[in-house]
């Protein structure tokens, strides 16, 4: 049984150009994807190819233009605002620039406390916070707390904000190019975090890269995207090694390889 | 353990308020419009406030011979009246200041809310809300005031201070409110905001946790203008006349200047002086409105001098 | 290309306004205490004494919207004089109609606020450019100066002084009116002259007030410009000097021009107040006129009228606005 799944979900933006001109632009084109419980998956495609798109449509910051969404194989696709509230806290996202997804007037310990409330979290919330910093490797938590985000780091700052998504306790992760803004040097951390916080709490994670080298580290299967379309899925290894559809050559040929001689 | 993380957290929490009251006036004196505009600000919040207690002569007694030059016992001369001049603009000022802060505080309470909620609603909600803000943009707030004035004159009353602060908020609001919806429509868009959507936040906690804050210099440099359209405002119902010309301000001391033609008469000391007030404090208020727009808006703010003699390179500082 | 869609919207916008509009016109004066026009209506009759002419006292009734009739009837026969340009007959200038009065007035004020945005808005955005391109040098801050020092004068009290120096004192400019007496109302030569020599102070004094917020406005605009890459970009190319000012310039100017069409109410503010100092005959002087006699028929027909005018320029930027911006898009997107 799927944990979510998407059947044939479409998204066409209407951009206007002009005063009578308008022109339809396609970012999903009947996607079909399926997430597994503590399955951890790919989405790879070059920028424009819909991927944020997607994202933000399983989140609902979107609404899907024709398609269904399923949720433990309930069609949500209709939901309201009281419903995805509900639907929201089983999945949660990760923003792209960690510079932006971190309210800049609010402390790191704020931006943890908030959803613990919101989740009417049972527990000591002061303790909580500092098991949620220490789980994303913010040691010691005490030094985190009272800084500001432009006090962080690039690296740090993501992972304050995966400590946020994780205080929701949701079932579903979706990193949206969580490490394409850091340095090189960090990103295999945070790829790593990912993958541990799969291991640990049992998440499903949509981890979404226009990176090939960095989704073949950590994901098991990958949907490959171009012009809003699923071009290829499978298998990660396979796909890599035997790609079949000739937009996945291009991708792999262009993705810098380290053993490959020029 | 957990005993010591409480005391750590209340030994943090100190500084921090005090922080929270200190820190945006430091921010308001980086800024050089902004710190000339709180010097002046400040005079005259001060010379207000002794007005109320200090002035050598009662204002509203007509005990002098009128239409005296400034002398040492009347530095700024007597009204046609035989009134001191000093007096009345020392007395007034306090009542002017209020009417202008008054209109700014509430005017800017009411554009944040309608703005806001505009920038942040539905789209249908949004475009009506805006609608209402362009009536109110359109409507040209002096026939306004001229229409409520008269009307209160045909039921033999004056506006006060309370109708006169009513009326230049229902006519001065949308300025403000028209900034921030557009504001808070680019701020709504932003991944903080949308990071806390999507962790259960509400509209309501969004708006006055977040979306407020963000936009506080704005705020403030609005509140600025709002003031200033307020002390304008109440020079306009004084000079129409249709406020009430008893009450003592910078306003009724213009009027009665004027309907007595001072400005013919040559009794220059009694025109000039409020109109010079007038103008200062509405100085400090676009001084004021000003610097904060470069605060909140920092590619506004000033570039180091030291740059290239070929003027290409310039060097971003933060002043 | 005519962008039938945006000027059908506007057009639907500017009908609800104007109803808007009317409708609070009629609402006004009877949502205050004690309704102003009876008093007034009550206070003539009383003056009258017992002489009063019937046909008078009804006449009065009719102007001042006095009746027992409920409240939607009235509302109905205001709509339906609105409708024969009948808005009725003016108390101060009595018998003449107020329609009359503003047919005669509004062409001045209409004069006046065109003339004066129109100016101000060029030499304001000029100057603003000016400003913003050599930011933070001297000239810079004289300009910053003079405009926020310009725009805190209080206007009327400029007006006075204007007045006092370059009419009374020296004569150079005339004390009132809109044209010289001597010469015949018309197209010619003489009338447009006097007109413009009449107009000069009253136009002058409304630019020096006005003026501030363009230029500010302005050079607020155009240094996040001057300071973009893209102009850094054009600097790299080897354009001259003077066409990357240019193109700073017309990217700054587009906010600007929406600031225009909301500045004909405050323009129309100006005006008013000035007309008044001027002894401009435009509404403005009949508006003090009518206050001072609590012509309520007066007052609401300029009410009225002035603010159809705004909205009818508003109507008439926006669509301008329209064809000249292809990248106007549905507000707030």
């Amino acid at each position: 049984m799927s944990l979510l799944r998407t059947e044939n979900l479409s998204k066409i933006f209407i951009s206007r150009r002009g005063l009578l001109k308008s022109e339809n632009i396609t970012a999903l084109d009947n996607v079909n994807i399926e997430l597994n419980e503590r399955e951890l998956i790919g989405i790879v495609g070059a920028s424009g190819s819909g991927k944020s798109t997607l994202a933000k449509t399983l989140v609902f910051l979107y609404r899907p233009t024709s398609g269904n969404i399923y949720f433990n194989d309930k069609n949500i696709t209709k939901y309201k605002s009281g419903k995805i509230k509900k639907y929201r806290k089983n999945i949660q996202m990760v923003f792209q620039d960690p510079y932006a997804s971190l309210d800049p007037n609010h402390t790191v310990e704020w931006h943890i406390k908030r959803p613990l409330v919101l989740i009417k979290y049972k527990g000591n919330i002061n303790e909580r916070i500092n098991e949620l910093l220490n789980m994303v490797t913010l040691n010691p938590p005490e030094y985190y707390r009272n800084k500001f985000p432009h006090q962080l780091s690039g690296g740090q700052r993501q992972r304050v904000y995966l400590a946020r998504t994780l205080a929701v306790e949701p079932k579903i992760l979706i990193a949206d190019e969580p490490v394409s803004m850091l340095d090189v040097s960090v990103r295999i951390d945070i790829l790593n975090l990912l993958k541990m916080i799969r291991d640990k709490l049992n998440l499903s994670i949509i981890y979404i890269t226009h990176d090939l080298n960095t989704v073949s580290m950590i994901t098991d299967r990958i949907y490959v995207m171009h012009d809003g379309k699923i071009v290829e899925k499978g298998n990660t290894i396979n796909i890599i090694k035997n790609p079949t559809d000739a937009y996945t050559k291009e991708l792999i040929d262009a993705a810098p390889n380290p053993y490959k001689r020029i | 353990m957990n005993h010591n993380l409480f005391k750590n957290r209340s030994i943090n929490k100190i500084p921090f308020k005090f922080n929270k009251i200190i820190k945006p006036l430091k921010i308001l004196l980086t800024n050089n419009k902004a710190k000339a505009g709180f010097i002046i600000l400040t005079g005259m919040i001060i010379f207000g406030i002794l007005g109320q207690f200090f002035t050598p002569y009662n204002p509203n007694k007509y005990e002098f011979a009128g239409s005296m030059p400034p002398s040492y016992a009347h530095i700024l001369g007597t009204t046609v009246y035989g009134q001191d001049v000093f007096s009345q603009l020392f007395y007034g000022a306090a009542p002017t200041l209020l009417v202008g802060f008054s209109v700014g505080i509430i005017g800017t309470f009411i554009s944040i809310f309608v703005g806001i909620s505009a920038g942040f609603a539905s789209e249908r909600l949004n475009s009506i809300v805006t609608g209402i803000i362009n009536i109110f943009l359109i409507i040209p707030g002096v026939l306004l005031i001229m229409l409520f004035g008269s009307y209160f004159l045909g039921i033999h009353e004056s506006l006060g201070y309370l109708p006169t602060i009513l009326i230049l908020v229902i006519t001065g609001w949308a300025f403000g409110a028209r900034t921030f919806r557009s504001i808070t429509l680019s701020i709504a868009k932003r991944d903080f905001i949308l990071s806390s959507m999507l962790i259960g936040e509400s509209r309501l906690s969004i708006m006055f946790r977040q979306i407020i804050r963000a936009i506080f210099p704005v705020i403030i440099s609005n509140f600025f203008f709002t003031a200033m359209y307020g002390t304008m405002g109440l020079t306009f119902v004084e000079y129409l006349g249709v406020g009430n010309l008893l009450q003592i301000n910078w306003g009724t001391m213009l009027y009665w200047a004027i309907n007595n033609e001072a400005y013919l008469t040559g009794l220059w000391w009694w025109i000039l002086p409020p109109s010079f007030m007038i103008s200062i404090l509405m100085f400090s208020f676009i001084l004021l409105n000003f610097g904060m727009d470069e605060i909140g808006n920092p590619s506004l703010r000033r570039f180091n001098r030291k740059k290239n003699k070929k003027g290409d390179i310039n060097e971003f500082t933060e002043n | 290309m005519i962008p039938y869609k945006y000027i059908f919207k506007k057009s639907i916008a500017f009908l609800v306004v104007l109803y808007a509009a009317i409708t609070l016109n009629f609402l006004l004066p009877r949502l205050i205490p004690g309704d102003p026009a009876e008093v007034v209506y009550l206070a003539i009759i009383k003056e009258g004494g017992g002489s009063v002419n019937p046909v008078y006292i009804h006449q009065l009734e009719a102007e001042y919207g006095i009746s027992n009739a409920p409240m939607y009837t009235q509302y109905l026969q205001y709509l339906e004089d609105l409708l024969h340009g009948n808005l009725g007959i003016s108390i101060a200038f009595f018998p003449e109609p107020v329609s009359s009065i503003l047919s005669e007035a509004l062409p001045w004020t209409l004069y006046l606020v065109i003339t004066s945005i129109v100016i101000s808005f060029f030499i304001g955005n000029r100057l603003g450019r000016y400003a913003g391109i050599n930011r933070n040098t001297f000239r810079d801050l004289l300009i910053d100066l003079f405009s926020m020092f310009m725009a805190s004068f209080p206007a009327f009290v400029l007006a006075f002084i204007m007045l006092d120096i370059f009419s009374v004192d020296s004569g150079i400019f005339p004390i009132g009116g809109a044209y010289s007496s001597s010469v015949n109302i018309g197209f010619n030569m003489p009338f447009i002259v006097s007109a413009i020599y009449h107009s000069f102070l009253p136009i002058l004094t409304i630019i020096l007030t006005s003026i501030g917020g363009w230029v500010l406005g302005m050079r607020n605009n155009i240094i996040p410009n001057v300071n973009s890459d893209f102009i850094s970009f054009s600097e790299n190319l080897g354009l001259q000097k003077e066409q990357i000012n240019r193109i700073a310039y017309r990217n700054a100017i587009l906010p600007n021009l929406t600031g225009f069409s909301m500045s004909i109410g405050l323009s129309v503010s100006g005006v008013i107040i000035e007309e008044s100092i001027f002894s401009y005959p435009g509404v403005g002087l009949y508006m003090i006129t009518a206050i001072d006699s609590l012509d309520y028929p007066l007052l609401q027909g300029i009410f009225l009228m002035v603010i159809i005018a705004v909205l009818v320029g508003n109507l008439v930027v926006d669509i301008l606005y329209g064809f000249f911006d292809p990248r106007i898009r549905q507000e707030g997107e």
